[in-house]
């Protein structure tokens, strides 16, 4: 094993195949840039380009591609609140509010620390753990998928922990959007009125854009000024001090990465999901929980660790079953088969060279992507205090485009515009998007999970006691759910609501009074 | 009658969404028992929240107590100073620019939306935003036709040339 690690990594040293690795680095911070075009589209893009190449470079451009879209989206996530791919969704919450305030530059730094360490947590563990994955892959099912869900959903309450109640209304929105399209498992489209484009529910890019991208631009076209606050600099300092960030919340680090190298194995729990859940977690088991979407360096470290993590992990089901790990991963397939290899079992034993140089090629452009970032902090800030009105309405002319060009439907450019409204009302009137769209996510994979398992548990939920991974999550939720509450009882001192004072007492009730008479 | 207006304002974002809520649930039970079990459950969860919702604006006691359990720090942006004539004219522009996609196509549309917006909107100088929006236009042009080669719409107007 340690002899193919050597030979994948010489292979990729080669300055022939090092120049298609920038190549694909450059391509992957572009395209993670624009809204709307993430690695699926653009590895869609490129599959056909790499026939005439060798399969090693073929893997250097591909591996240098993913590693690097994530660090581009998480870039305009953190200066216009813009998510570039996916993923980022969740790193907009602490990164766009550390922009306002001035901190660009401490919030990208640690977006590029986590991405490169991250990344190399999760191939290191791929590197590790590929020869044992399909015992990992076998032992996940439709149950565990139905808990991995009810996990997250449980968790958004967290996100927004001053407003739980919108928080479970947007929530509750989000699964109704889920349940829009062909259902498999029962049989019969719902909610689709007759339209093929709602066949298989509502595409979730088109709506990301539209509730993040586009809803933020509109408020700030409206309320005039620039992305950033009135009373800060636009100067970039301390990215180095974002560097160091990461290495000092070490633990919320190997967290976020452990995260999403675990997830990243799953089959079909996107980058997205890991993201969301290690967001979660983190903030849930913080000691400042409310700190969290107001610009806590913690959730940036978290989010970015976990979906770089997953990068690497996605390859093991991918290569040791056949199984597309991510919607990235399907399509690398087909640059795998172009070049005469069947993804399964036997792939390690007939290609060892050229799959450890791809786990190499998606490292180094972690750190590459990182330090591209890194370098173009300082210009790309200046964005943050372009006036407003010139501003904004660029950002969503292309963020339309953006959503035409994810699979060239017209009809996506108007479930942009619908969840931009949709998006604009939640910001006016406080209902956390986040927790909409995690819901929508999850909520899929929620649905489908538990149809599935009562299907084969003929309607017994016994099935959710029985398997080992499913007691695993079982504890997981309980310890979600009960974990505050403990910590509260035995006098630890836990983040509670704005006011820091005991909910239910006389005060909270008169602070909650003053602020309804205000109204 | 100021004040009533402004109390009942406060309850429509619940409002609204009880009423998408009933039509969801109204569609939800036309189907056969099987697919529509998970809607139905979604559905008078969110109608049961939102009641929650609504009782927490209420200024009784069990409005402010839900409040100050559920949602402290729900705050309504109405209250800060936002023109609404702003408001409907950018979300207005948002209907406009989707149709104008469909009508003119992507690259025309994105162009006159950055214009039409920057220097009616935004009142900006006149140069300044044609120089944007042709930048934008162009760049659009160059980042997807030309690069990553993917075809934008060209608008029904535009389809089929006289």
């Amino acid at each position: 094993m340690l002899e193919g690690w050597l030979h994948g990594l010489q292979s990729l040293s080669s300055p022939h195949e090092l120049l298609f690795l920038g190549l694909g680095v450059a391509v992957g911070l572009f395209v993670g840039v624009l809204p709307g075009l993430g690695g699926v589209a653009t590895l869609a893009l490129i599959t056909p380009l790499t026939y005439g190449m060798s399969t090693v470079s073929s893997f250097a451009l591909a591996g240098g591609v993913m590693g690097a879209v994530p660090m581009g989206g998480a870039i305009t996530a953190i200066l216009l609140n813009t998510p570039g791919h996916g993923a980022n969704v969740v790193t907009c919450l602490d990164g766009y509010p550390l922009a306002a305030q001035g901190k660009a530059g401490l919030a990208i730094g640690a977006a590029a620390s986590s991405n490169a360490i991250g990344g190399l947590i999760g191939t290191i563990t791929v590197l590790a753990v590929l020869p044992l994955a399909n015992i990992l892959v076998f032992a996940v099912g439709p149950p565990e998928f139905f808990l991995l869900a009810l996990l997250g959903l449980l968790l958004v309450a967290t996100i927004s922990r001053g407003r739980l109640l919108r928080s479970m209304i947007s929530a509750g929105f989000g699964l109704m959007f889920a349940t829009v399209g062909y259902s498999s498992v029962t049989g019969g489209a719902r909610f689709t009125f007759g339209s093929d484009y709602l066949w298989n529910g509502i595409p979730i890019t088109p709506p990301l854009i539209g509730m993040f991208a586009v809803a933020e631009m509109l408020n700030l076209m409206i309320k005039g000024g620039s992305v950033l606050n009135s009373q800060t600099s636009v100067k970039v300092t301390n990215i180095a001090g974002g560097l160091i960030e990461s290495f000092r919340h070490w633990g919320t680090l190997l967290q976020g990465s452990l995260i999403g190298t675990v997830l990243g194995c799953i089959p079909g729990c996107g980058a997205a999901v890991s993201s969301f859940l290690s967001y979660s977690i983190t903030a849930r088991f913080s000691k400042d929980p409310e700190s969290f979407g107001k610009g806590n360096i913690k959730g940036i470290i978290a989010t970015e660790a976990a979906v770089n993590a997953k990068d690497g992990s996605t390859l093991i089901p991918t290569l040791a079953l056949g199984v597309p790990g991510s919607a990235e991963m399907a399509v690398f397939m087909g640059i795998l088969i172009l070049h005469g290899m069947q993804p399964g079992p036997f792939m390690l034993i007939g290609h060892e060279t050229e799959i450890y140089s791809l786990i190499w090629a998606i490292t180094a452009s972690c750190f590459v992507a990182s330090a591209i970032g890194l370098l173009l902090a300082r210009p790309l800030s200046k964005i943050t205090a372009i006036d407003s009105q010139i501003l904004a309405p660029i950002v969503i002319v292309i963020a339309f485009a953006g959503s035409y060009a994810v699979d060239r439907e017209l009809d996506n450019i108007i479930v942009t515009a619908v969840f931009a409204l949709f998006g604009y009302m939640s910001i006016r009137f406080d209902f956390p998007r986040i927790a909409m769209v995690m819901a929508m996510v999850l909520g899929d994979i929620a649905l489908r999970g538990y149809q599935q398992s009562m299907m084969i548990s003929d309607g017994s939920w016994s099935i959710f006691f029985t398997r080992p991974v499913c007691m695993v999550l079982m504890v997981c939720i309980v310890v979600g759910l009960l974990a505050p509450i403990l910590l509260r009882k035995s006098g630890l001192r836990l983040a509670r609501g704005d006011t820091g004072r005991m909910p239910g007492t006389g005060e909270e009730v008169r602070d909650a009074r003053t602020k309804l008479s205000d109204g | 009658m100021a004040k009533l207006r402004s109390d009942l304002v406060r309850y429509l974002p619940s409002a609204g969404a009880v009423l998408v809520t009933t039509a969801y649930l109204a569609i939800a039970y036309t189907y056969k028992p099987a697919p529509r079990a998970m809607p139905v459950l979604i559905g008078w969860s969110v109608l049961l929240l939102l009641g929650l919702d609504i009782l927490a604006l209420s200024p009784t006691v069990m409005g402010r107590q839900l409040t100050a359990r559920l949602n402290p720090e729900r705050s309504d942006q109405r209250r800060a100073g936002l023109d609404p004539r702003r408001q409907w004219i950018a979300l207005g522009s948002l209907c406009a620019l989707t149709l104008g996609f469909v009508l003119l196509g992507v690259l025309v549309a994105c162009g006159l939306y950055v214009f039409l917006m920057a220097a009616l909107f935004g009142r900006r100088p006149l140069l300044t935003t044609l120089v944007a929006a042709a930048a934008v236009t162009c760049s659009i042009w160059l980042m997807f036709v030309q690069f990553l080669h993917v075809a934008l719409y060209p608008g029904l107007l535009f389809m089929h040339p006289f």
